[in-house]
């Protein structure tokens, strides 16, 4: 079985925090040779998303300045149901909540470069038969 | 829903410091796949440089964190335990080591000429930086880097 990336395959990463914001879209660029694009916050997050089309995959942060990242999982399970959704804390608490609101995935930090790893394997690479 | 990350009892933001490891795993993954002749393209060419150029300036950091250490008498585990001069020394010697590894990445992903003797001394500074890891990573689980 021949493993491939989803053709095409359009990740964003959405964190006020740059360090980690840059180490995932850095893992992210790497994992799928396409390009990865982070934003600071929601608000840019969306008005790219207003030109750019659809998004196959978004990595969000939900504890973002602004609105966060509860909002923008509502917002996008609404616009764009197909779109997974990873959502991003520090805290415990937030996991049910995000649950809740039908996250894809919940990624728990400090995270390790395995979890990201494991991320594209589920979420953006398909066998061929 | 699928849960990735800490334990929720070991959860925290994340730090500079927490970030050096994962970094450091991604590079020796980037030069391995590089070393297998994986397949590039010009995404991955860019992460590589980028990560490689991270890696370097955060080494060359800690290196003279620590030498400035040695030189007020201070030198300590991250730990907060006195490091004997052997110890530090031995930890500084990995910290260039790192650095040659981001340089020697970073040159390959450019596609500067790799003779011989310079992917040799590229393999045995790789072994050794990935061999003092707690968990070096393995490449044979990344089926999908195969794929450009």
């Amino acid at each position: 079985m021949r493993s491939t990336i989803i053709a095409n395959v359009k990740i964003a990463v959405v964190d006020h925090d740059a360090l980690t914001r840059d180490f995932i879209v850095n893992v992210m660029m790497y994992s799928v040779n396409r390009h990865v694009i982070g934003f600071e916050n929601a608000r840019d997050f969306l008005k790219h998303l207003e030109s750019a089309g659809d998004v196959d995959l978004v990595l969000a942060e939900i504890r973002l300045p602004g609105e966060n990242g509860f909002e923008l999982l509502k917002h996008l399970k609404k616009v764009k149901p197909a779109t997974r959704f990873i959502a991003l804390s520090s805290k415990a608490v937030d996991e049910d909540y995000a649950h809740a609101l039908g996250a894809d995935a919940f990624l728990a930090k400090p995270f390790l470069l395995k979890d990201l790893f494991a991320i594209v394997e589920h979420f953006v690479v398909e066998d061929e038969a | 829903m699928i849960r990735y990350g800490a334990l929720a009892l070991a959860m925290g933001p994340m730090s500079r410091e927490s970030m050096f490891v994962p970094r450091l795993k991604l590079l020796i993954v980037m030069a391995q796949a590089l070393e297998k002749k994986y397949p590039l393209g010009r995404w991955r060419r860019n992460a590589v440089i980028e990560n490689a150029d991270y890696i370097f300036y955060e080494t060359l950091y800690r290196s003279m964190e620590l030498r400035q250490q040695a030189a007020s008498g201070q030198e300590r585990r991250p730990d907060g335990e006195d490091r004997d001069q052997d110890d530090a020394y031995v930890h500084f010697l990995w910290l260039q080591r790192i650095q040659l590894m981001a340089v020697m990445t970073k040159s390959m992903a450019q596609g500067n000429p790799a003779g011989q003797y310079r992917m040799q001394a590229f393999n045995e500074n790789l072994s050794y930086v990935a061999g003092r890891l707690d968990e070096a990573p393995d490449l044979s689980r990344m089926p999908f880097l195969k794929v450009a």
